[in-house]
């Protein structure tokens, strides 16, 4: 109980729900998403539909306001769509309960946030500690930091960091949990080319070492390059979806 | 996760300076008085408890003139009376040898064998009276040891008619000389009172009471302690012709009402004290949470998107709040318990319990740990329910822009125009945010609230003071006489060294009736142009004696019934018991005792008196050399039965009270002080965080940082006047509230609310505002204002 208390054992709890794998891993059928801002309505989304593939890159590109980051805040379970459906393997997260919910983002989902958010006062460390406790069978934290190339950061603080290393501290915190999607927002928005292009080499040995499904959202045109699949967004709708049978590796992608 | 969420809060209370000192300080003083005040309280009533049952407190005390012992029977099978016991008192000067006058106190007498008694005095040195010699005394322990006075060593009494040289056999307490009084006297003088115990026999023989007794206690069944004033009634009915002068119940008991109004007053603070400090805290945790709740709802919203449960974001935000609670509630027990052991301290010198421990509760400290984490609790309990209603989605995003737009007092064009741009930013700020500016206002009029009650008590007690001892008791001494006198013996106390004036009284124990309520009482005989006595109204006006009719005090006449113009009856207790009829003249204001007075002449003029003096009192030279060849030539006098040293009791006054009353009062200020000091800090280092960008805005285009800091200071400014003004009512309904708790036969506390406390509240208030502030400037001076423009919050 006191360990408990004080971290000294890990605590986690887990709903399984299960579902049918045959349908694919996502699929956006359909969605519509207004915001109410006063008197103001505004359609976020317009009738997008859309099939996420396991194992895939997948960049969604588009201008911002186009609505990207509104597609992968319902992708993700963090907000729910006014019209249509998201499936996870054939569940409606729109008829999911708030635990349910709470569980596919927890298990489901890896979030990759533009400004990292870290917590500001917790240790590289122990921010991914704080997620692998989250799921019963996380990867050993110490594994993923190593992975991410952060074996000798384990015990400095966010603000101790540099912008790309905080950022792969970020990608091992979604990726502690074992999650089978990762979900990027605009990952290299706030780095520089190189350590940018260093966080896409990540994510890309990730999705094919790892098998990882990854979802990045993108206003940089160039970095659509890297991916099987990119997804073109223009004021709430899809207006281009095409497959690239040879992808750019991320180093020799230019911007 | 339970365990790193730890981590985090650790180390953001390790790194929030400010703000969690706030709290800690407003809820830790609230949880000390909390402490400190129940501590002493139930110390004290412990120590009334076990004392007065371990020795047999009585339920009434019987004044009689002299009754025979036979006639008790007369007072058997009154319903609801355990037991009665006769005994002998009277007043005694003492001579001792280190002491250049004689010092005043009261001799009792006790059964000559040892048996229980009502009011059982407990031996702590020597031993009680033996068989072998009849002038044996005990004395009271406190004035022994004040005196060095040993077992086996003499002194001298002066008994009635004889000066007698006993032999001190022991020393003793007794549970109705708790608080022992002198005569007049609203502080025990553990010097210049002492309590003598004589034998029975010896008693009757030197008092000429053989078979007889002048006062009865006596013990009530549990039942009768209800209807104690139809008992007493019956009882004076039974005896009347021996002269009963005054029937006491226990509530009326001066030694035990003093105790007992103390441990009511204590109650009384130890509720209002905490609860405002507990609001107080409250509604800074409130603050305080709702605004870490927007500096971190990018983190909530992470927590959530990694898919934490709301039950542990929610606890973990609430989490802060009850920690920072328990935090000061635990430092609050410390310095509570620390506090209550210097009350106790003091109380001790107050109330001469043979022993009376300071003691450790800790159900009470458990109970203030727990309202202290109560108080934080319901104040965090918004910033969690923030916290809970956070969409991960919104929340990520920042913040939306604070609202714009023109406020309310922008439509005054007049007004507005009038008012500089800072002013501008000032109103704006304080109109936008109105549910910070209301609980600013809150806690202003709450902290207001608390430093005037403070304030006018003490004002209370100082008018108390000077009402009494210099306005209405101007002697320097009262001479009581043994027995009615003529005119003759003013002059023979007039050539006594340093007398300077000297007046007459004539004091009448009778009993008072109006419609069906009746009162025993002494009515007080002056002369028409006496200069010693000034009975006074509530402003201090001095009331003319009448030349027909009573002035009554104020408690008396509500006690009866009674206003100004209505018709008195009343009956001598002494001599011819007739009734007679007079009209109430005035109705005279006072807060020690009661006091009926009248004209002397016209009491001569009804009762036919032939001798109309029974007292003296006088006004002495200040030459303390003087003063002392007075009492020296006193003892020569014949015929003085007790002298009342008014001066010497002022002087102890100010020794033993009113020295305390500024460590007191210093105190009271300061814990008052911190709820300003605590509410305006918080409030001031959560502007400085929330308006970074704002102030940083200001800096660059030139503005100071004692510019910057002016802001907050007008802001504060306005919220701390309009508290001030919205306060002094709420602490004049406190201070009634306290003071209702004092009022009583024996001592009434005043309830003043004059400008000097509006002002002093205001000072002090400014004061500790102005402490605050210098931390918020402080603050201002050592930000980075240029990083604070580029840096995201």
């Amino acid at each position: 109980m006191l360990g408990r208390y004080f971290g000294l054992t890990r605590y986690a709890q887990s709903e399984v729900v299960t579902g049918n794998s045959s349908e694919g891993l996502l699929r956006v059928m359909q969605v519509t998403k207004v915001f109410q801002m006063g008197e103001v309505t505004l359609e976020a989304l317009k009738d997008v539909s859309l099939d996420i593939h396991e194992g895939e890159f997948l960049v969604i590109l588009g201008p911002s306001g186009s609505g990207k980051s509104t597609l992968l805040n319902l992708i993700g379970g963090l907000d729910r769509p006014t019209v249509g459906h998201v499936l996870y393997r054939g569940m409606d997260l729109s008829e999911f309960s708030y635990r349910n919910l709470t569980w596919y983002r927890r298990e489901v989902i890896g979030f990759v946030f533009q400004f990292y958010n870290l917590i500001g006062n917790l240790t590289a460390i122990e921010n991914v500690m704080l997620a692998a406790n989250l799921v019963p069978s996380p990867l050993d934290p110490f594994e993923v930091l190593e992975k991410v190339g952060l074996w000798e950061r384990a015990n400095s603080f966010p603000s101790q960091m540099s912008g790309g290393e905080q950022q792969r501290v970020a990608i091992a915190r979604a990726l502690v949990k074992n999650p089978p999607l990762l979900l990027c927002d605009e990952p290299t928005g706030a780095l520089d080319d190189v350590t940018g292009r260093q966080v896409l080499r990540l994510l890309l040995d990730l999705c094919r070492e790892m098998k990882k499904t990854v979802v990045l959202i993108t206003h940089n045109t160039a970095i659509a390059q890297m991916a099987d699949r990119v997804v073109r967004l223009r004021s709430g709708r899809i207006v281009e979806v095409f497959q690239q049978p040879h992808p750019l590796p991320p180093e020799r992608i230019q911007w | 996760m339970f365990g790193l969420l730890h981590r985090k809060l650790l180390r953001e209370l390790a790194a929030s300076g400010m703000t969690v000192l706030a709290i800690v300080l407003v809820t830790m003083v609230g949880i000390a008085c909390f402490v400190a005040m129940q501590s002493a309280h139930r110390n004290l009533s412990w120590a009334r408890g076990y004392y007065y049952s371990r020795g047999r407190m009585a339920d009434f005390w019987i004044s009689v003139k002299k009754l025979p012992r036979e006639e008790l029977f007369r007072l058997k099978n009154i319903p609801g009376i355990v037991e009665i016991q006769p005994r002998i008192r009277f007043p005694v000067t003492v001579d001792l040898p280190d002491q250049n006058k004689p010092l005043a106190g009261v001799a009792l007498s006790l059964p000559d064998v040892l048996r229980p008694t009502l009011n059982q005095i407990e031996i702590l040195r020597g031993g009680y009276f033996t068989g072998t010699r009849p002038n044996e005394v005990i004395v009271n322990d406190v004035f022994a040891q004040a005196h060095g006075l040993r077992v086996g060593q003499k002194i001298t009494l002066n008994l009635g008619r004889r000066r007698e040289d006993l032999t001190i056999v022991g020393t003793a307490f007794s549970c109705e000389f708790v608080y022992p009084l002198g005569p007049a006297a609203i502080v025990p003088d553990r010097e210049g009172f002492g309590i003598f115990y004589l034998k029975e026999s010896f008693a009757q023989d030197v008092y000429d009471m053989a078979g007889a007794a002048n006062e009865l206690v006596g013990r009530l069944k549990p039942s009768g302690r209800e209807t104690v004033r139809t008992i007493l009634a019956e009882v004076e009915r039974r005896i009347e012709e021996y002269g009963v002068i005054s029937t006491i119940p226990l509530d009326e008991y001066p030694s035990n009402t003093f105790l007992s109004q103390e441990i009511e007053g204590l109650r009384t603070f130890a509720f209002i004290i905490p609860a405002v400090f507990l609001v107080v805290a409250a509604i800074i945790v409130n603050i305080v949470m709702i605004r870490r709740i927007e500096q971190q709802r990018i983190i909530i919203g992470t927590l959530k998107a990694l898919g934490m449960d709301d039950r542990v974001i929610g606890w973990h935000v609430l989490e802060y709040a009850l920690v920072v609670g328990a935090l000061g509630g635990v430092l609050g027990c410390g310095l509570g318990q620390w506090l209550a052991g210097a009350m106790t301290q003091l109380y001790r010198r107050f109330y001469e319990f043979p022993a009376l421990p300071s003691r450790w509760y800790p159900d009470l400290h458990v109970e203030a740990v727990a309202l202290a984490i109560l108080a934080a609790g319901a104040g965090g309990w918004q910033g969690m329910r923030r916290s809970l209603a956070l969409e991960p989605a919104s929340a990520m995003r920042p913040a939306a822009p604070p609202l714009g737009g023109s406020v309310f007092l922008e439509r005054f064009r007049l007004l507005w125009g009038a008012l500089t741009p800072p002013w501008r930013i000032v109103v704006r700020s304080l109109f936008r945010h109105p549910f910070r500016t209301v609980a600013g206002l809150l806690t202003g009029i709450l902290a207001t609230a608390v430093m005037s009650m403070i304030l006018s008590l003490s004002v209370g007690i100082d008018y108390l003071m000077i009402f009494h001892f210099e306005w209405v008791y101007r002697s320097d001494a009262t001479l009581v006489l043994k027995s009615e006198q003529n005119d003759s013996v003013l002059e023979e106390v007039r050539r006594l060294p340093a007398v300077r004036w000297v007046e007459p009284i004539l004091a009448v124990p009778v009993t008072l009736r109006y419609r069906a309520r009746e009162k025993l009482t002494t009515i007080t005989g002056l002369r028409q142009d006496r200069l010693l006595t000034a009975p006074r109204d509530r402003v201090g006006h001095a009331i003319a004696i009448p030349p027909v009719g009573f002035v009554i005090s104020r408690q008396l006449a509500k006690e009866l019934g009674l206003a100004a113009g209505d018709d008195v009856e009343w009956r001598p207790v002494k001599g011819r018991r007739e009734w007679y009829c007079s009209p109430i003249a005035a109705v005279a204001d006072d807060y020690v005792g009661t006091a009926v007075y009248a004209n002397i002449a016209y009491l001569d003029r009804i009762l036919g008196e032939e001798c109309p003096v029974n007292r003296v009192q006088l006004s002495l030279d200040e030459n303390p050399q003087q003063r002392t060849r007075f009492f020296q030539e006193l003892k020569r006098l014949a015929g003085i039965e007790e002298v009342l040293n008014h001066a010497d009791m002022k002087g102890n006054l100010e020794k033993t009270l009113l020295r305390n009353i500024w460590v007191i009062l210093s105190i009271e200020i300061g814990f008052a002080g911190t709820l300003f000091f605590g509410a305006l800090l918080s409030a001031g280092v959560i502007a400085v965080e929330e308006r970074r960008r704002e102030f940083a805005a200001l800096y660059v285009t030139g503005y100071t940082p004692l510019q910057i800091g002016g802001l907050l200071a007008r802001e504060h400014l306005f919220i701390l006047l309009i508290g001030l003004i919205m306060g002094l009512p709420l602490g004049y309904v406190l201070s009634d509230y306290v003071v209702g708790t004092y009022q009583s036969e024996v001592l009434r506390m005043p309830l003043l609310f004059p400008p000097r406390v509006w002002l002093l509240t205001a000072f002090w208030g400014t004061v500790f505002a102005a402490a605050s502030h210098l931390v918020v400037e402080t603050m201002i001076w050592r930000t980075a204002w240029l990083e604070a423009i580029k840096a995201n919050e």
